[in-house]
C-alpha cells in the first residue's frame, strides 16, 4: 500500500478504520484495509466492480460487523451504538431503496421523525432545486428522481459525516456535476466530512481531498490528491534495442507500449527515474504528471492501460 | 435449434425443481409407508402426516407464477427478461400454463391415487367418491387463473387481491354448482378445461399488454390525490416511534387484519343461512346419532367465525417480522436499516401496531359471534353453552364478556411470538422454520394418538411428566436470561424494560393461574404449564432477531 504524506489536522478522526477484513464464503471482500478521514474531508473511494468499496461503506454505516479489525465512526462502534452513529450520518446508497408506496411529502414527514437536526427550510429547498412532486408516488419517480429523493432525505438534517455509495449511478449529468458537486464542496466548506465511492475518475478528482484506492479487497494507495498525484511520474522510453517487455525497473508499473518506446508510471522520484533508465540503456524521451485516471488504470489495469495508451499515441 | 418452450421449461424447472423433487419424494415414502404399515393407513394417522406436503405443493404453486406474487403492485409479475425475448406473445403464455397445469394435475392426481385412494375412509373407492376424476381438472383450472391474475396488469391498489378473490370464487362456485346440479364427472371436467382455456386467453391479453408496457404506472387517482393537501400539512412526527408507527399501521398490520376481518365476516352469511335452516327443520346433530356430543351446522359455522379469523392472523401476521409486508425481500432494506433507532424500539413499534390489529380483529369478530348467537334458535344456544353449564351466572357472564379480550391477546400473543422469525431477515433459516415447525406439529399429533392407542405408554410418560417440565422449564427460563443479557449488553432495551417486561409476564402468569384453577386438576401441573404456555423468551428476543439481520 502506498500512503502519501498529508498535513494530518489535530482533531481526531471522523472515521477510523483499522486492519478490517471481511470474507464471504470464499471471497475475500476486505483484506486488512485500514483509512482515517479527518473532518472536514471529501475522500473518494475508487476501485473496480468487486474490489470492496461498497462493502467497506456497509462496515461505516454498521450493516456489517469486521471479521477483524476495527470501525470506528465519530469515536463510536457503529454496530454497538447504533442510534448515536447513525444520527449523525447522511447515505445515498447506489439503488435507493425508498418504499415505492409512500409520496414524496410522507417520506419527507416521516424520515424527518428520526433526525432532530432535520433542517424543514432546507429540506423545502432541496425538494424545489431537485422539482419533486410532493403528491408523487416514490414508485412513480424515475431513477434519477428517485435518486435525487434519495439523497434530499440524506441531506436534510445536515450530516456530520455524508456517505455516497454510487451516487453517479443514479444521478443525470446536470445534478451529478451541478448539484452534486456543490453539494460536496458546500459540505466540506461548513467542516463536514464527506465519503463517496464513484467510477467516474473525473468526478473524483474534481471533488475530494484525499482519495482511496482498492483493488480485490486490499487498499491499493490512500492519501491527499495532490500528493498522490506528485508521486506518480508519467514517462516514455527510448530503448536502443527494440524489446518484447518492459524491463523490470524499480518503482515502473502499468507499461504500455511496443518495440523501442513504452510509457509507464512511476512512484520514485525522477532522478531515480533517470538513473534506472539509463541501466538499462533507454532515454527519457517524455514525462509529465498523471491523471488519477492513468493512475488508477495503471494500478488496476494489469499489463498496460488504455489511458496511457492512449495518452502514448499522442 | 431455439425454442422457446425448452427455455420456458429450463427456467421453470430451475425453479421449481427443489421443492419438486422433495415433494416427490415424500409423496412416494407416504405412499409407501401407507403400502406398508396398515396402521398409517388410517386417515388420523395419514392426513396431518399430509401437512408439509401441502407447504411442499403451496411452495411449487408459487414458483409456478414465474414471479413471487406482489398484491400491491401494479406491473405484471411476468419476468422482464423473458418479455422480451423473441417469442410470441402466445408461447410466452402457453408453455409456462402447460407447464403448470400439469405439475398441479399431476400433483393432486398422484395424492389422490397414491394416498387418499388408499385411506379407510368411508367411501375409499373411486366409484363412489363424489370429486375424484375432476379432481386434477379443477386444480388445473385454480393453478391457470392464479397465473392470469399474477400476469395481468391491474394498475389499480391492490386490484390484484380483489381479481385474486373474485377468480378463486368463480372456480369454486362454478363447481360446487355443478356438483349440487348433479352434473357427472366427465362434465365438471370439460367445464374446468374449458376454464383453463379462458385464461389462457385472458392471459395473452395481460401479458401482450405487459410486453406495451402497461401497469408501469398505476392509474391516476385524481378524486384521492384532490385529498392530500390537507394531509401534506399534517405537523411532523412527535418521535421516531410514533413515526414507525404510523409505518406500521398504514402498510403493515392491513393485510393480517384486513384478511382476518374478512374471514369473520364470511361466516356471518353462512350462519344466517345455517340459523334459518335450523328453524324449519330443527337442531340436526352433524355427528352420528350415537356420538357423546352433538355439533349442529349453526355451532360449526359459530367454531369457524372464531377459529377461522384467529388461524388466518396467525398465518399471516409472521410477516410483519419484514420491514414491509408485501415486500419481496425479507432482509431489510438500508433504507431502513440505518434509520438512527434501536432495533428494540423497532420491534415496540410492530408489537403496538399488531395489539391494534388483535383490538379491531376481535371487534369484528365479536360482532360477527354476538350476531350469528341472536340469530340462532335456542337449543343451538343452549348447546353452545353446554361448556359453561357448571358455572354460576355470574361467572359465566364474565367469562363471555371478556371473551373478546381473550381473542384480541390470543391474536396478539401469537403474532408476537411469530415475528422473530421473519425479523432475521434470513430466507434460509425462514424456510427451515416453517418446515420444521409443520414437521413437529405434524410428529406431535402422531404422537398424541400414538400415546392415545398405547395406555400403557401413557402411564410411563405421565409418571415422568414432572421430570420433563423440570428440563423444558430449566431450559426455558436458561434461554430467557441468555437473551436479557444480551439485550442490555447490546443496549437494545434497557435494564428497567427488562424488569417491566418480567413484572408485566409475572402478573399475566398470576391472572392466568386464578382464571385456569377451577379448571385445572391441580396447582402443582397448572403452574409449570403457565409457565411454559405464556410466552416470554421468544418475545423478549425479538430486537437480538432484528440486531442480527441489521449488523451482519
Amino acid at each position: 500500500m502506498v500512503t502519501t504524506a498529508h498535513h494530518e489536522p489535530e482533531e481526531s478522526p471522523v472515521l477510523e478504520i483499522t486492519e478490517v477484513s471481511r470474507r464471504f464464503g470464499d471471497k475475500l471482500a476486505l483484506d486488512d484495509v485500514s483509512i482515517a478521514i479527518p473532518p472536514g474531508t471529501v475522500l473518494g473511494l475508487v476501485g473496480e466492480n468487486g474490489a470492496g468499496k461498497t462493502t467497506l461503506i456497509k462496515h461505516v454505516l454498521g450493516l456489517l460487523k469486521a471479521q477483524a479489525g476495527t470501525v470506528r465512526v465519530f469515536g463510536l462502534d457503529p454496530v454497538i451504538e447504533p442510534v448515536k452513529v447513525l444520527s449523525q450520518i447522511g447515505y445515498l446508497s447506489e439503488e435507493p431503496d425508498l418504499p415505492g408506496w409512500m409520496r414524496v411529502h410522507e417520506l419527507i414527514r416521516y424520515v424527518q421523525a428520526f433526525y432532530k437536526t432535520w433542517d424543514a427550510k432546507y429540506a423545502n429547498e432541496l425538494r424545489e432545486q431537485f422539482a419533486l412532486d410532493p403528491k408523487a408516488r416514490i414508485k412513480t419517480l424515475s431513477k434519477g428522481q428517485r435518486a435525487r429523493a434519495g439523497l434530499l432525505v440524506a441531506l436534510a438534517y445536515r450530516p456530520r459525516l455524508l456517505v455516497l455509495d454510487e451516487p453517479s449511478s443514479g444521478l443525470d449529468p446536470i445534478v451529478r456535476r451541478d448539484i452534486l458537486g456543490a453539494i460536496i464542496r458546500t459540505i466540506a466548506d461548513e467542516g463536514r466530512t464527506v465519503l463517496f465511492s464513484s467510477h467516474l475518475l473525473s468526478e473524483v478528482e474534481r471533488v475530494s481531498d484525499r482519495v482511496a484506492m482498492l483493488k480485490a479487497g486490499r487498499l491499493v494507495f490512500h492519501g491527499d490528491l495532490a500528493d498522490i498525484k506528485q508521486s506518480h511520474r508519467r514517462v516514455t522510453l527510448r530503448f536502443d534495442k527494440a524489446i518484447n517487455s518492459p524491463p523490470p525497473l524499480p518503482g515502473a508499473f502499468g507499461w504500455t507500449g511496443a518495440g523501442h518506446e513504452w510509457t509507464a508510471l512511476f512512484d520514485l522520484q525522477f532522478e531515480h527515474v533517470e538513473t534506472e533508465a539509463t541501466r538499462y540503456g533507454a532515454e527519457i524521451v517524455d514525462r509529465g504528471s498523471p491523471t488519477l485516471d492513468e493512475i488508477f488504470f495503471a494500478r488496476t489495469g494489469g499489463n498496460g492501460s488504455a489511458a496511457l495508451a492512449s495518452h502514448a499515441q499522442e | 435449434m431455439p425454442s422457446p418452450a425448452l427455455g420456458l421449461s429450463y427456467y421453470i424447472w430451475r425453479r421449481t425443481r427443489l421443492p419438486l423433487i422433495s415433494a416427490a419424494l415424500y409423496l412416494i415414502i407416504l405412499a409407501a409407508a401407507v403400502q406398508l404399515i396398515p396402521a398409517i393407513a388410517s386417515p388420523l394417522v395419514c392426513v396431518p402426516l399430509l401437512a408439509p406436503l401441502a407447504a411442499g405443493v403451496i411452495a411449487i404453486l408459487g414458483t409456478l407464477t414465474l414471479e413471487q406474487v406482489n398484491f400491491d403492485a401494479a406491473a405484471s409479475v411476468y419476468p422482464t427478461h423473458l418479455l422480451i425475448r423473441p417469442a410470441t406473445t402466445r408461447s410466452l403464455v402457453a408453455w409456462p400454463m402447460l407447464y403448470a397445469v400439469i405439475i398441479a394435475a399431476g400433483t393432486v392426481a398422484m395424492i389422490d391415487r397414491l394416498l387418499l385412494n388408499q385411506l379407510h375412509l368411508p367411501s375409499a373407492t373411486i366409484e363412489q367418491r363424489p370429486i375424484n376424476v375432476s379432481l386434477p381438472f379443477i386444480a388445473a383450472a385454480f393453478i391457470s387463473w392464479l397465473q392470469v391474475v399474477s400476469w395481468f396488469p391491474i394498475p389499480v391498489p391492490f386490484g390484484r387481491l380483489v381479481a385474486f378473490t373474485l377468480t378463486n370464487l368463480l372456480v369454486f362456485a362454478g363447481n360446487v354448482g355443478l356438483y349440487k346440479a348433479g352434473a357427472p364427472q366427465s362434465i365438471i371436467a370439460l367445464a374446468n378445461v374449458a376454464l383453463v382455456a379462458a385464461a389462457f386467453a385472458c392471459a395473452v391479453v395481460g401479458v401482450r399488454g405487459a410486453r406495451r408496457g402497461v401497469g408501469q404506472t398505476p392509474l391516476p387517482l385524481t378524486f384521492i390525490t384532490r385529498l392530500l393537501p390537507l394531509q401534506r400539512n399534517r405537523r411532523p412526527f412527535r418521535s421516531p416511534a410514533a413515526a414507525q408507527l404510523w409505518f406500521e399501521c398504514r402498510r403493515n398490520i392491513f393485510a393480517p387484519t384486513v384478511f382476518a376481518c374478512s374471514m369473520a365476516l364470511l361466516a356471518l352469511p353462512l350462519s344466517m343461512l345455517g340459523s334459518a335452516h335450523a328453524r324449519k327443520t330443527g337442531s340436526v346433530n352433524l355427528l352420528t346419532p350415537d356420538a357423546s356430543i352433538a355439533i349442529t351446522a349453526p355451532i360449526l359455522i359459530l367454531a369457524f367465525a372464531t377459529a377461522g379469523p384467529i388461524l388466518v392472523f396467525l398465518s399471516m401476521a409472521a410477516g410483519i417480522g419484514k420491514f414491509d409486508f408485501f415486500a419481496k425481500e425479507t432482509r431489510w432494506p438500508s433504507f431502513a436499516t440505518i434509520h438512527p433507532m434501536s432495533s428494540g424500539d423497532f420491534v415496540r413499534a410492530k408489537l403496538k401496531a399488531l395489539a391494534f390489529a388483535s383490538l379491531i380483529t376481535a371487534a369484528v369478530m365479536s360482532i360477527v359471534v354476538t350476531i350469528s348467537w341472536l340469530g340462532m334458535i335456542p337449543s343451538d344456544r343452549a348447546l353452545a353453552l353446554a361448556p359453561l353449564a357448571k358455572m354460576s351466572p355470574v361467572t359465566r357472564t364474565l367469562v363471555l364478556s371478556l371473551l373478546p379480550l381473550a381473542a384480541a391477546l390470543i391474536n396478539w400473543r401469537n403474532a408476537a411470538v411469530s415475528l422473530i422469525v421473519f425479523l432475521t431477515g434470513r430466507p434460509r433459516l425462514i424456510t427451515t422454520f416453517t418446515f420444521a415447525n409443520i414437521a413437529m406439529i405434524s410428529l406431535a399429533f402422531q404422537a398424541g394418538y400414538w400415546l392415545f392407542k398405547h395406555p400403557s405408554h401413557r402411564a410411563a410418560l405421565e409418571s415422568a411428566f414432572p421430570a420433563l417440565i423440570v428440563i423444558a422449564i430449566t431450559i426455558k427460563l436458561a434461554v430467557a436470561t441468555t437473551a436479557c443479557r444480551a439485550l442490555t449488553h447490546l443496549q437494545l432495551i434497557s435494564r428497567n424494560a427488562v424488569v417491566t417486561a418480567i413484572l408485566l409476564w409475572s402478573v399475566f402468569a398470576i391472572i392466568a393461574a386464578v382464571t385456569f384453577h377451577p379448571f385445572a386438576p391441580s396447582s402443582s401441573k397448572l403452574i409449570p404449564i403457565i409457565i411454559l404456555m405464556l410466552p416470554f423468551t421468544r418475545l423478549i428476543a425479538t430486537p437480538l432477531a432484528l440486531h442480527w439481520n441489521r449488523h451482519r
